[in-house]
């Protein structure tokens, strides 16, 4: 769309609007913002409150809004580190009044007004529980793109876990930790108070590829703030979808002015940190393995040997880095417009936005001289928002707001997929390389074992087409004796169109023989959220006390349908239609939630410096089973600000106690109450089979929270900071009940039977450091801690995520932390190695008689490792679950204690901008590197890291000599044994040895430097601004982790189910990329 | 005061603004707060399997969901014997190839276990309900009842084969498992299905398969009477009197299968071999170094096994290379090679080994050679040829493993700290899904 385009589109919103403000008799308020030094600060916010119509000082500290009806209002400056400030005027018809500002430097803002949860809109500092705030404002210049983005690292206790590292992929988010072990536990998300489909699989099939999440597809150009609600105590007004949480996101409005067009343009690289790969090493057996390897490697200036350049000997480990050959650099290009401003009766804001990133993998790349496929690693998307409002008269606001994101991505096969691209490339041993040169009958150039080649996979192809739109009106009618009525309408529609697709003949090395003829599928997922909200505020005064009253009626209605066709064999190339296939299939499903309450909160006042608030909603949903009728949820807070009534206390320029408790809940799935019998084909027709086994006394779960805290400010607030303790419990939990499988249904069934805890702390810190003309410095940190445990599972047994694959290790154990992990543990002994599997460790001696032979010995071959077995001791002391079971020792959990971030803002010469953030995660922090668990110990796909083969090779020779000839001794093979247990041998049936590593990190998550180019400058070519910006994200990563990142969730997106809980699992996804950004942005 | 121009304008707005919000409020009652229901058009509910309309849908999920137990559980059952060897990533294959087979962790035993138990139980199910359709006279077609006997039979016959214990639970009632050494009563509630079914058909095909499988529960019930009794061949009189039934009707091409498709079940098995290549058929026994065992052609597909007494095509015997050509073929996929269940070339097999005298036992034998040099007694053993001909003719049907126990032999990838060789007759364990949810099954040891 190009700006010729954009502007007639705002001249028609302009000519809607004109007419509305030709009753006005106006005048005008311009002034100076400046610090208590005098020196002016630009891009400072001055608003009329009440109204739409707001300024922002340019590079000289002015201001000036123009068209303000005649009348007295409260105007109000707002600045990034500085306290807000607020003046009385009155403004005269066809006159000029002068209003100029000294803002107070200040840490802390509890003047910042709030709308989410909180009834109405409201002051921070009348609220009991916290409500983290992030301002778009703030972060001019942050490389960040998406909703994910904007969120990580800037709200204590909110964890933004990424999914991995490809393009477009999704993020899920976690507030003050887990919610549910059933459902999903993403916070539900609303924009300007309409709830959006929320989900972290777009597309809504299973990728085993880069999941986009709808999260990334709110344009954040269009974002003025966000506000989260961390819990019960401050959601209970949302009702039985609040427990994870609420993120609200509020929309830019416009004000009045002159129309204001702002562009951005940047440009986008990046790339992995391809050292985190480990190189793939082997080594022959056999002297044609061997020649066979010469061949195939010799040439290769990246393969290396032991001991130097690598000879092509039997018995001689090489290396060859695989991975680094498949990845290049990213690029992105970003292109943004936007227009705002409006006239007395109507404002509008709009922006459109483009975004093209290709991601790291590298389509053009070679495998053995041989090119690679059509996979590619990309995400374009078309954003546009506009908003206006209409004010038809002093009481009545309409306002409309509508954006449309569509968005095509492509992502390559990874994490734990035997087709995976990253997981083939990884898997590759040198020794298993054939090549139709050396006369075999497949190339397979990185030595994929089973499956198919590397090269082969690059020829599959995963699609998504998504949509995703919103469109709501909100009404407010001010009749007068301080009420309020406000109605908000509105619907969000998701469609996704998933295609997975393997061409034709895709196998171009001749190796795969899994559907040669090609595949497809393709499914489409719409999902529509209905949202309708009702309420009335009314606002009275008793002398000393101040009383606010809501009351209203919320609903939302979602319906999710999904269809999909797949199959196989097309009869010759270039077809990529379902229609094509031979005996295509198809399937669909339909999915329905219908929620319903009322709300009603009182909110008194005394003074300015008590606050009590005392909420509570009464709701119903279609999934509750019939047996359950309905749901209160109650909500008390209270606000106490003593240096408000006391004046201040020493050091102490600002402290506010205060304290909350609420409960929310948690709906079951739409149809999780009946007893079903699910529909399957058979070849006799129509058949059946066991569902759900049903339960219609179902209900939501409820979570009861209570948070006390304070903030503080010190040092006439140049250092200030909020602290919460919070603890909250789970009740009714909606448990995953397993029955015995003999029984026929083997699917779980939820049941209110379980109960969970967490507590936690979340503290954040800002000061402000250096005040001058010419220098500001500002350092802020965050620090949360969190623990949790799952305190009862109704006696319904433990689940274990992943089912019966073996090698993910979390449970949902009674008595441990949420997704606790389990796994084999050795016996604390010199040689913990059994030879014959009584579980009786073996003496040297006897090791040693069984290591003696000068012919080779593989490694296992009639020994293991020596597992301890936990006793009822081990139990008791929670070092482990069950008695007996070797497989029962606890070994960790996937979340860190303590979540961190901190960093600085620094403003050199008032038009140099730098701002960093750091990032951390640590304390006992699980993390499973699955990846390095295959790569270790697995015959076929692994072993094929230098210390794995080095003590395979050495525990088959019994050591080799500078020629690498075998020794054959018994000593070193007992070493090389010893070594293998205690360092390399996991996966099953030892589930859990050597797999969990530590997974403590710090990242070097943004860095930004802004240029304001001077206000002289620009304006010569007719601009009223103009920045240039660096910024780069994820620069550098610290950490002992050996893996590939310690920021990678092996599931994916998973909205509810047990396989949720697969976090912190690093299985074969590809590291979080590092970019950077170059950016241009200016405004007329 | 008159009113006019701008001021009703002004009226006007506020009017409709005040009836709006109001309205909304009403409509969202009416439309949304008195209905709180939400249909679910994905499953039937429990309710509609009262109705006798269902009944051909409760077979046809009887056929379905053990179809789907059985085609999972060959696939361990494959790889603990020397019929399929691992050659992919997850390594609990690599356990099964060793004989570990009272790992009640291996998640491949555990994994299939849920189909397994869910064939059983969706099959008695179907039973019990169409049982009560037919006692109250509005059963459609008793032909769909006789064929929930034979699914049911089938897959207590495979449990029986393949599990050292087993438990039948009812939704969340758990039962009590039987306990080792009361297996055998699986075959025996198999043989009472089976005779049900019999008496109910009136198909001919029918007849003939249950005769079959009756033979077949009967033969297996003394295979494992052998096993205990240190090894060798089988007797059993109502054994031979079925499979001779069987074969007034069958011949020895005569097979009943279970069939797989892509638009209805797939097999577990064939997933694992033609689509994930996580197995092979045969084993490997190059991978690692050792000697290629004498009985093996050293091919490619590693599953030649030699013709004892010759023949003029080569000294790999053709029929396994058949068997798996067929398991190969196109079906529109690559996940749907059948299972046989009984045949007419088993049947004739048995009989040999029931025989009682060496010409008789030749004559059941050379049934099956149609094409290839007969037995006559002068380059195999009668002994070695039953051998041979249940090793190629019942290739990948799950038998495999008890002929391997009961004649003495061994995988070349069985290990001595493991059950398969430590503890010959040793089957599949209640695995630990069960063991977690049901407070009658202890973890083993």
């Amino acid at each position: 769309m190009n700006n010729r385009v954009i502007v007639r589109c705002f001249a028609l919103l302009l000519a809607v609007s004109m007419p509305l403000a030709l009753f006005a008799q106006t005048g005008t308020v311009a002034g100076r913002v400046t610090d208590q030094d005098g020196n002016p600060l630009v891009g400072a916010n001055v608003l009329i409150v009440g109204t739409n119509m707001g300024a922002a000082t340019g590079m000289d500290g002015d201001y000036s809004m123009a068209s303000v009806t005649a009348g007295d209002y409260k105007v109000s400056a707002n600045y990034i580190g500085y306290a807000t400030s607020s003046e009385q005027v009155s403004v005269l018809a066809g006159s000029v009044t002068e209003l100029n500002f000294s803002l107070r430097a200040s840490a802390i803002d509890m003047n910042e007004i709030v709308v989410t949860g909180t009834g109405v809109a409201v002051e921070k500092a009348k609220l009991g529980n916290t409500v983290g705030t992030v301002k778009m404002d703030e972060l001019a210049g942050s490389p960040v793109s998406s909703v994910d983005q904007i969120l990580t690292g800037r709200i204590p206790g909110v964890q933004v876990n990424l999914n991995g590292g490809l393009a477009g992929e999704g993020a899920e988010i976690r507030i003050r930790g887990t919610s549910s072990i059933s459902q999903s536990n993403q916070p539900t998300i609303y924009v300007d108070g309409i709830r959006l489909d929320n989900s972290t699989n777009a597309g809504g099939m299973n990728w085993n590829g880069g999941v986009p999440g709808r999260m990334s597809e709110i344009n954040p150009d269009a974002i003025e703030r966000i506000e989260v609600l961390k819990g019960a105590t401050a959601s209970a007004l949302y009702g039985s979808k609040a427990t994870n949480g609420i993120i609200n996101i509020i929309t830019k409005q416009g004000a009045i002015g002159k129309p204001k067009f702002s562009f951005k343009m940047a440009q986008t690289t990046g790339s992995y940190d391809e050292s985190r790969y480990k190189e793939n090493t082997g080594f022959a057996r056999t002297d044609d393995q061997a020649s066979r390897m010469k061949h195939m490697f010799s040439a290769d200036a990246s393969s290396k040997s032991e001991g130097g350049s690598y000879s092509g000997k039997t018995w001689e480990i090489m290396s060859i880095p695989f991975a680094g050959m498949l990845y290049d650099k990213a690029s992105g290009n970003t292109m943004s417009a936007s227009v705002e401003g409006g006239v007395p009766g109507a404002t509008y804001f709009a922006n459109v936005r483009y975004q093209t990133f290709d991601g790291p993998f590298d389509n053009n790349a070679t495998l053995g001289g041989l090119p690679v496929g059509d996979g590619n690693d990309a995400d374009n998307k078309f954003m546009s928002s506009a908003t206006l409002n209409i004010l038809p008269s002093d009481n009545l606001k309409v306002r409309i707001h509508t954006f449309y994101t569509g968005r095509i991505q492509s992502t390559i096969q990874n994490n734990n997929n035997i087709y995976g691209i990253t997981s083939l490339i990884q898997m590759g041993k040198p020794e298993f390389a054939t090549a139709l040169s050396y006369g075999d009958a497949v190339d397979n150039y990185t030595g994929s074992f089973a499956w198919a080649t590397a090269r082969e996979v690059t020829f599959r192809q995963l699609n998504s087409d998504l949509d995703n739109t919103l469109v709501s009106t909100t009404v407010t009618y001010t009749p007068g004796n301080n009420l309020t009525l406000k109605g908000n309408f509105g619907l969000n529609m998701t469609n996704g169109r998933g295609e997975s697709y393997m061409p034709y003949r895709w196998a171009a090395d001749n190796k795969s023989s899994y559907y040669r003829d090609g595949y497809l599928s393709i499914g489409r997922r719409q999902q529509k959220e209905l949202t309708l909200d009702i309420r009335a505020s009314h606002n009275m005064e008793m002398g000393n006390l101040s009383f606010e009253t809501v009351g209203g009626f919320n609903a939302n209605r979602m319906v999710r349908k999904f269809i999909e066709g797949w199959g196989n064999q097309f009869p010759g190339p270039g077809l990529q239609v379902l229609g094509a296939l031979n005996a295509p299939q198809s399937g669909s499903s339909f999915v329905e939630t219908i929620e319903a309450g009322y709300l009603f909160q009182e909110r008194v006042g005394v003074g300015d410096y008590l606050f009590a608030t005392l909420s509570m909603r009464l709701d119903a949903t279609s999934t509750f089973g019939e047996e359950f009728q309905t749901v209160t949820y109650p909500r008390v807070g209270l606000s106490y600000l003593l240096t408000e009534m006391m004046g201040p206390l020493g050091p102490l320029s600002t402290l506010r106690l205060r304290g909350s408790w609420g409960q929310s809940g948690n709906q079951p799935g739409a149809f999780d109450q009946y007893t079903t019998y699910a529909p399957w084909s058979s070849l006799e027709g129509p058949g059946l089979r066991p569902g759900n086994v049903g339960n219609p006394a179902l209900g939501p779960e409820i979570t009861t929270e209570t948070e006390v805290g304070f903030d503080f400010g010190i040092l006439n607030d140049k250092i200030g900071g909020e602290f919460a303790y919070f603890s909250k419990i789970t009740t009714d939990g909606l448990v995953p009940q397993s029955f015995p499988p003999s029984g026929g249904f083997a699917n779980t069934q939820l049941t209110n039977i379980g109960e969970w805890t967490a507590s936690g702390w979340e503290l954040g810190l800002n000061a402000n450091v250096v005040r001058s003309s010419q220098l500001t410095v500002d350092v802020y940190g965050a620090l949360s801690y969190l623990e949790d445990e799952l305190t009862s599972l109704g006696g319904a047994p433990e689940q274990k995520v992943g089912g019966s694959y073996p090698r993910y290790r979390n449970f949902l154990t009674k008595g441990f932390p949420i997704a606790a992990l389990f796994g084999a543990k050795l016996v604390d002994t010199e040689y913990p190695i059994d030879l014959n599997n009584d579980g009786v460790c073996e003496s040297k001696s006897e090791l040693l008689a069984a290591f003696t032979g000068s012919e080779t010995m593989s490694i296992l071959s009639g020994w293991g490792p020596c597992l301890d077995v936990p006793t009822d001791a081990d139990v008791t002391a929670k070092r482990a679950k069950t008695a007996g079971d070797r497989l029962a020792w606890y070994i960790g959990k996937p979340r860190p204690d303590y979540m961190g971030s901190f960093g600085a803002n620094i403003t050199i010469m008032r038009n140099i901008q730098i701002n960093a953030m750091f990032e951390t995660r640590f304390g006992n922090f699980g993390y499973s590197n699955l990846t390095d668990a295959f790569r270790k110990a697995n015959p076929y796909i692994g072993r094929n890291i230098m210390g794995s083969s080095i003590t395979e090779r050495d525990f088959m020779t019994g050591g080799v000599d500078a020629s690498f000839n075998p020794k054959y001794d018994a000593n070193e093979r007992l070493a090389a044994a010893k070594e293998w247990v205690e360092t390399w041998q996991s996966l099953s049936p030892y589930s859990g040895l050597n797999l969990v590593e530590d997974g403590d990190f710090v990242r070097f998550r943004e860095l930004s430097i802004t240029y304001r180019v001077p206000s002289e400058t620009v304006s010569r070519f007719g601009l009223t601004n103009m920045s240039v910006s660096f910024a780069g994200r994820n620069i550098m990563l610290w950490t002992d982790y050996s893996g590939i990142d310690p920021e990678l969730n092996a599931g994916s997106a998973q909205d509810g189910g047990l396989n949720m809980f697969r976090e912190s699992i690093d299985a074969f996804g590809v590291p979080i990329p590092r970019t950077f950004t170059m950016s241009v942005n200016f405004g007329f | 005061m008159k009113i006019g121009g701008n001021d009703m304008l002004a009226k006007l707005r506020k009017q409709s603004a005040f009836f709006m919000i109001p309205g909304i409020l009403v409509l969202s009652l009416v439309s949304v707060g008195c209905d709180m229901d939400s249909e679910n058009p994905n499953a039937l509910v429990e309710s509609d399997l009262g109705d006798p309309a269902v009944a051909a849908a409760m077979a046809n999920g009887a056929l379905n969901t053990t179809s789907n137990g059985i085609g999972n559980m060959l696939a361990p059952i494959s790889v603990s014997s020397d019929e399929a060897t691992w050659i992919g990533s997850r390594d609990a294959w690599g356990s099964l190839d060793k004989g570990q087979m009272s790992d009640v962790y291996n998640e491949f035993v555990d994994g299939q276990w849920n189909s397994i138990t869910e064939g059983r139980w969706m099959a008695d199910q179907a039973i019990k309900t169409l049982e009560a359709f037919q006692s109250e006279g509005v059963l459609g077609s008793v032909e769909d009842l006789a064929r929930v006997y034979l699914y049911a039979g089938v897959v207590r016959v495979c449990i029986a084969d393949w599990f050292e214990d087993f438990v039948y639970s009812d939704k969340t009632i758990p039962g009590s498992p039987f306990g080792v050494g009361n297996m055998m009563g699986v075959y025996d509630e198999a043989i009472e299905l089976f005779k049900k079914g019999m008496s109910t058909t009136s198909s001919s095909e029918m007849k003939a398969r249950f005769n079959a499988m009756l033979a077949r529960a009967y033969f297996y019930k003394q295979v494992h009477t052998v096993i205990g009794n240190g090894g060798g061949f089988v007797t059993d009189s109502n054994a031979k009197s079925y499979a001779e039934a069987a074969l007034n009707t069958w011949d020895e091409t005569s097979k009943y299968q279970i069939e797989y498709s892509s638009t209805t079940v797939g097999s577990g098995f064939s997933w694992q071999i033609n689509g994930r290549s996580e197995l092979e058929f045969g084993i490997r026994p190059d991978g690692i170094g050792d000697p290629f065992p004498a009985d093996l052609v050293d091919t490619d597909a590693s599953v030649d096994v030699v013709d004892p007494q010759g023949n003029a095509l080569g000294p790999a015997d053709p029929r396994i290379a058949a068997i798996v050509n067929d398991f190969f073929k196109d079906r529109g996929g690559t996940d749907y090679a059948p299972i046989t269940m009984i045949s007419g070339a088993e049947l004739y097999i048995m009989l040999a080994e029931m025989a009682g005298n060496d010409a008789d036992a030749i004559t059941h034998l050379n049934m099956n050679r149609t094409g290839m040099t007969p037995y006559d007694g002068s380059n195999a053993t009668v002994a070695d040829a039953i051998k041979h001909e249940r090793r190629v003719n019942l290739f990948a049907t799950g038998r495999r493993m008890l002929d391997m126990y009961r004649f003495g032999e061994t995988s070349l990838l069985w290990e001595t700290q493991f059950e398969a060789k430590s503890s010959p007759g040793t089957l599949f364990p209640i695995t630990i899904k069960e063991i977690r949810a049901n407070p009658n099954c202890p973890l083993p040891g």
